[in-house]
């Protein structure tokens, strides 16, 4: 049985703000080892935030922990999957050469090997999914696209090195049993919509931090999946009907409480 | 033709320059110090690291096309860091290799990849290009995987054309010989592609055991 409804779970990539949303919408339910490959400390204390509106992590007391761990080296994050339930993978570095395969597809590698190895429940990991890529080949004029569309990525440094870290991943799960649920993602908003915002149209993939970090909880209780790797968009059901976003609802029994209506919607006034 | 041969340390790739100097001015490319096995009669062997983009468009300059065999038998270091930098050295190169290529105008990539990425297929089916490749989930075995899917991705959206190899190792019983192998590369080379109506095609080379063609296919 993958499922995991208490224990603990080690977050790697806790400093961005998935994890900072993925932080506080766990750590009433599970013993948390929150690691980034910079101390959470240093991130909260330089405020580093990777948009004006995008959350910071909270810094949890014992018996939660947090530690600095880089996800390229194989031996950190099998100590970090010591001892643990269920791992979720949020890293992620985009544009910088030298990194994004290290980070991207090594560090999915290291990962979900050391989950294999720990004997880890369930890990849940998470890439992008690029709803316009500017290419033939991406589904930007297609309608009701669903989770398990084969990705094209293109020469897309991000997009690439993110999708083959995916296909690691399915590998494993294939391989070697680990239970996988892979969390797509696209656009991240503030649960709040400002005044002059309404009626002023929205992304047609996108999510609030709040219910980015609600997932993970759905997720790491869900029951056993029908596959050993299942994808999942995580996304607001919007009314263009770009995206269906109706799996997550059915495997997971989670849906986006923030659906924007607000936006879609004239103005009455 | 004037073709860079990647991987011209290595026994495929070494193999490959050796004979393709028969039809083509060959660069051979390598990670190694010094290649380790007779080139024949190709250029001078360059060393270079393929994940740095000015030392891939070097190693390519005046090329016409590009024989990609490291990730065919990619040498795996040791210490506890190699399994990882066996699968950055082949994603990030054949990244870099290919948005060299892209930028140079270099038309076509011939990657010679690996028909193990077929061993977990039960033995009672007759596998071909069309199937699934299943590594193992082991580094060695994701490394090929991994540059078929840069290739492919980056071919698909019209990029670069490529064409996709998949071979045994170089003489085994159940691998592929060199006959076999260079006859495959030169109708990679040629292959119209055009008339496929796709940039990237794929296709295996095995010249003996399970893998290998039946009779009249």
């Amino acid at each position: 049985m993958a499922t995991v409804k208490r224990g603990k779970v080690v977050i790697f990539g806790a400093g961005g703000p998935v994890g900072a949303a993925t932080t506080t919408a766990l750590k009433d339910h599970y013993t948390l080892r929150c690691t980034d490959a910079m101390s959470l400390d240093r991130v909260v204390a330089e405020q580093r935030r990777q948009s004006a509106s995008a959350p910071l992590p909270e810094l949890l007391e014992a018996p939660h922990e947090r530690a600095v761990v880089d996800v390229t080296d194989y031996q950190q994050v099998r100590d970090a999957c010591e001892g643990m339930d269920a791992a979720i993978n949020l890293t992620v570095l985009r544009n910088a050469l030298d990194k994004a395969f290290a980070v991207n597809t090594v560090g999915a590698y290291n990962v979900a090997k050391a989950a294999a190895d720990a004997g880890l429940k369930r890990l849940i990991h998470t890439g992008p999914f690029h709803a316009s890529m500017s290419h033939s080949a991406d589904y930007w004029q297609d309608h009701q696209v669903p989770d398990d569309v084969p990705m094209h990525p293109g020469d897309d440094l991000y997009a690439l090195s993110k999708y083959l870290g995916g296909h690691i991943t399915r590998v494993f799960a294939e391989e070697r049993g680990l239970d996988v649920l892979t969390y797509l993602f696209c656009g991240f908003r503030p649960r709040q919509i400002q005044p002059d915002e309404r009626g002023s149209g929205g992304s047609s993939f996108t999510v609030s931090w709040e219910d980015s970090g609600e997932s993970f909880l759905y997720g790491l209780r869900a029951g056993d999946m029908p596959t050993s790797c299942e994808v999942f968009f995580i996304a607001a059901a919007t009314p263009d009907r770009k995206y269906r976003v109706d799996k997550a609802r059915r495997l997971l029994g989670w849906e986006a409480e923030d659906t924007f209506e607000e936006l879609y919607r004239r103005p009455t006034d | 033709m004037k073709l860079a041969v990647t991987g011209a340390d290595r026994p495929m790739g070494a193999m490959l320059c050796r004979r393709l100097t028969e039809d083509h001015e060959i660069f051979p490319v390598g990670e190694a110090d010094q290649p380790g096995h007779d080139l024949g009669r190709a250029g001078e062997y360059r060393r270079v690291d393929l994940n740095l983009p000015p030392e891939a468009a070097a190693a390519i300059r005046g090329a016409h096309g590009i024989v990609h065999a490291q990730p065919h038998d990619p040498a795996l270091g040791e210490g506890p860091g190699a399994e990882g930098s066996l699968l950055e050295k082949i994603s990030r190169g054949t990244y870099v290799l290919v948005q060299a290529a892209v930028e140079a105008h270099v038309g076509r990539i011939i990657l010679i990849s690996q028909i193990r990425l077929f061993d977990a297929v039960p033995e009672q089916y007759a596998v071909n290009a069309d199937w699934q490749p299943r590594p193992r989930p082991e580094a060695e075995s994701l490394a090929p995987y991994l540059a078929e899917l840069v290739c492919r991705e980056i071919a698909r959206v019209g990029k670069i054309e490529a064409v996709n190899l998949r071979m045994g190792k170089l003489e085994a019983g159940d691998g592929t010989s060199a006959d076999d192998a260079v006859d495959a590369v030169q109708k990679a080379l040629t292959l119209d592609m055009a008339a496929t109506g796709y940039h990237w095609h794929e296709l295996h080379v095995v010249s003996g055991g399970r893998f290998a063609p039946r009779g009249g296919e």
